[in-house]
């Protein structure tokens, strides 16, 4: 920032001396170069003095400087010496340059020095403008953001000032409650809503009530006003275009600053809303697709044992009501994955991660599932000292659940499931491993898809006890997909051999935490 | 004489049945629909001859959280308090265990696991005011905590001070769930309450010791996501 701190462009009362010293050293310079050089080139000597002095010299100092060094030039060096006289014509010729070249001089020096000064003000503008935009940012509150302009416009203008904010968040014509800072009276207040509602400064130098001894400045967003300013006058400096152009600008930043809060909240929002409406839908097309075969069933067994209850046997009731049992567990099942999915889809990030053994998890679903299938020979393979992953448990027993799950009901009561844990370089891979009927090709990457079915025709249609058991996968996998991806892992399916699905997740390796050990 | 229960919880169909299945099982029980009602009660009963044995507490109350009526309930008695919650939040669970619930069971559950947390929580009746138990056997396993002393099929086990430390603070609760923050703060202390895979560390090696198949434990097990339990004496 060259104009910014100004070093020698502007004269200052402490740099005078050196103009003085610049003429002194010129001077003396000539004194001792007298007889040496010839007049012409003496004569250089001063015009280097004088343009020299001229950077510190004010235009007048340095102009009336000039024409006494001419002078006395003329006096002391020009022959005849000691008189004004001027024999030739060229030595006279050489004194209209002298004092041609040193005017040039201070004139192109105050020149420069005009320039860098409105140069160093505009900096000081938009540094000014800069730390208001900061102080906006900062706080979030309308009445400080208000109060703040409200004294930046006063410190500028040294004058008094009033605002007018309206409630941003309102209609675009209808503004919802606003309030006053600087405490304006009836007649400045019908003035600052002039001035919001028509979107138009008002006052001297506007066009527009030129009488007024007040100026009125809208704050200005992109489509709208958000309130307004008047400042008093106390002199005649925002006549200038320029002066309330940027007057403007600082009431701008401010409605702009309020536009933007305003845009940010309503994304916000609309954001939340879309993932209310996403959990909605999904909640909605999982109700209509999966909860109505289990629910008609519940209803058809609890409805029985209540209305036929005296005419049945004790083995029948306890059959009814273990069939009652084993949907309201399937709903139970459904509605955990269901909700789970809808919290996963809405917020991925509120997952509660810590340090885990794959082997306690695999063993906590292990015995939950032992004790409902006591009956399915479950073979498990862990190596020892498995690495702790860096997951949240309970979503991680969900997905283990269900794998294990939908690895039971797809395969033959006569058959057994494998659960195998590996490890390579970067990955701790697990496995589920079935001998049922498999899944084909194209349907590996569906089914992790929610509300996708293999068995989606003849499920309905077909109530055999081997397909009854197959509903309702629909949603099992694809939370095992949004579990797996909370938590970067990847979940594929392979085929057993030689008929059979393989359901892998592979959690990427983690730093170890550091242990401190005591024993 | 009849164990005293008293059933809080605000759902009238599972208050019922909840009531009839506990009253089969030869409990004396009484229900409360509300927390302020819930308050009465105990203020009632719990100076009369006839004081209240446990409490199964659920958790959203019409006039109130549940958990407010658990801190009020250990400040003033000894009293036994089972959790039932249909919030499937561990974050609160967790919670309650470290506010001095004994257990916690999530809604739905079977009236079978309902018992078997409820004879848990009645064995461990007034363990603030009487020794907590120190001595444990299970099957091939013994294990006395006074004596410093764990035997495995007959042979004693060697355990470093730090792994007795955390099978001690097990054994005294066996039955109940210890939260990881309980086990952590007791074993290493209060700093390594965010430690939690030292735990997980030491509990590897503590089931490679006593279990017989330590990804299948029967004795050390595992509460996902809470903590852990020593499995019940049969």
């Amino acid at each position: 920032m060259l104009f910014h701190s100004p070093i020698y462009l502007i004269p200052t009362r402490a740099k005078r001396w050196l103009g003085l010293a610049s003429w002194s050293f010129a001077w003396l310079l000539l004194w001792f170069c007298d007889g040496v050089l010839n007049l012409g080139n003496l004569a250089l000597l001063l015009v280097l003095g004088s343009a020299m002095a001229g950077i510190w010299l004010s235009p007048t100092a340095s102009l009336l400087a000039c024409v006494c060094s001419v002078l006395m030039f003329n006096w002391l060096f020009v022959p005849p010496r000691f008189t004004f006289n001027v024999d030739l014509n060229q030595d006279l010729l050489l004194l209209v340059t002298m004092l041609g070249v040193s005017a040039m001089v201070s004139y192109s020096m105050s020149r420069l020095r005009s320039a860098a000064q409105l140069e160093n003000e505009h900096a000081a503008d938009s540094e000014k403008m800069r730390i208001l935009g900061e102080q906006f940012r900062d706080v979030t509150q309308a009445e400080l953001r208000g109060e703040l302009l409200r004294t930046a416009l006063q410190q500028h203008m040294q004058s008094n000032c009033m605002l007018l904010l309206a409630d941003g968040f309102a209609t675009p014509d209808m503004h919802g409650e606003a309030f006053y800072l600087g405490q304006p009276d009836k007649q400045f207040k019908e003035g600052l809503h002039s001035c919001m509602n028509t979107l138009a400064a008002l006052g001297p130098g506007t066009g527009r009530f030129e009488n007024q001894r007040t100026l009125f400045l809208p704050i200005r967003g992109r489509t709208k006003a958000f309130g307004a300013v008047a400042i008093q006058e106390r002199q005649l400096a925002y006549r200038s275009q320029a002066k309330r152009a940027y007057l403007q600008q600082m009431c701008d930043l401010l409605g702009l600053e309020i536009e933007r809060d305003h845009t940010l909240k309503q994304a916000r929002l609309s954001k939340e809303e879309a993932q209310n409406q996403s959990i909605r839908n999904t909640l909605l097309t999982s109700i209509s697709h999966d909860y109505r075969t289990p629910l008609a069933n519940l209803i058809g067994a609890a409805s029985v044992i209540h209305s036929q209850n005296t005419r049945l046997n004790t083995e029948q009731v306890t059959e009814l009501a273990h069939t009652v049992l084993l949907e309201a567990q399937h709903l139970n099942r459904m509605t955990s994955n269901t909700l789970q999915l809808a919290r996963l889809d809405a917020a991925p990030w509120k997952v509660h991660k810590d340090w885990e053994s794959l082997q306690e998890i695999i063993g906590s679903v292990l015995s939950k599932t032992r004790m409902r299938y006591p009956a399915k020979e479950i073979h498990v393979s862990l190596p020892d000292a498995l690495p702790l992953v860096f997951c949240d448990a309970m979503l991680l027993v969900q997905l283990f659940d269900n794998l294990m799950e939908n690895a039971i009901k797809y395969s033959n009561d006569s058959t057994h499931i494998d659960i195998q844990v590996s490890m390579n370089a970067t990955e701790l891979q697990a496995r589920v491993i079935d001998r049922g009927c498999g899944i084909p090709d194209p349907w590996k990457e569906k089914v992790f898809q929610a509300f996708e079915r293999m068995h989606n025709n003849d499920a309905q249609a077909d109530a055999s006890d081997d397909k009854q058991l197959r509903r309702g996968v629909g949603v099992g996998l694809a939370v095992c997909k949004a579990i797996a991806n909370v938590h970067h892992a990847r979940i594929w399916i392979e085929d057993t051999q030689p008929t059979g699905a393989t359901l892998c997740v592979a959690f990427p390796l983690e730093k170890q935490p550091m242990l401190h050990t005591q024993d | 004489m009849a164990l005293q229960v008293l059933l809080v919880e605000d759902d009238r169909e599972l208050r019922r049945t909840l009531r009839d299945a506990l009253t089969v099982e030869g409990y004396e029980v009484q229900v409360s629909g509300t927390a302020a009602d819930a308050h009465a009660v105990l203020r009632h009963t719990m100076d009369s001859s006839m004081p209240m044995d446990l409490l199964i507490l659920d958790l959203g109350l019409p006039d109130g959280d549940g958990a407010d009526l658990l801190h009020s309930v250990r400040l003033k008695y000894k009293l036994p308090v089972l959790i039932i919650s249909a919030r499937h939040d561990e974050d609160n669970k967790v919670h309650l265990l470290d506010a001095g619930a004994d257990d916690y069971l999530v809604k739905p559950f079977s009236i079978n696991e309902l018992l078997a947390r409820m004879r848990v929580s009645l064995r461990h009746r007034g363990t603030t005011v009487q020794a907590a138990q120190t001595v444990y056997q299970m099957e091939l396993l013994q294990i006395d905590l006074a004596k410093h002393e764990v035997n495995k099929n007959g042979k004693p086990i060697h355990l470093t001070p730090t792994e007795f430390k955390l099978l001690a603070r097990l054994v005294r609760q066996a039955g109940r769930v210890v939260t990881h923050r309980q086990l952590l703060v007791d074993v290493w202390g209060a700093e390594f309450v965010n430690h939690t895979h030292y735990l997980r560390l030491y509990m590897a090696q503590l089931r490679a010791k006593l279990e017989d198949n330590p990804t299948e434990p029967k004795l050390l097990l595992t509460e996902p996501g809470v903590g852990y339990r020593m499995a019940e004496i049969i």
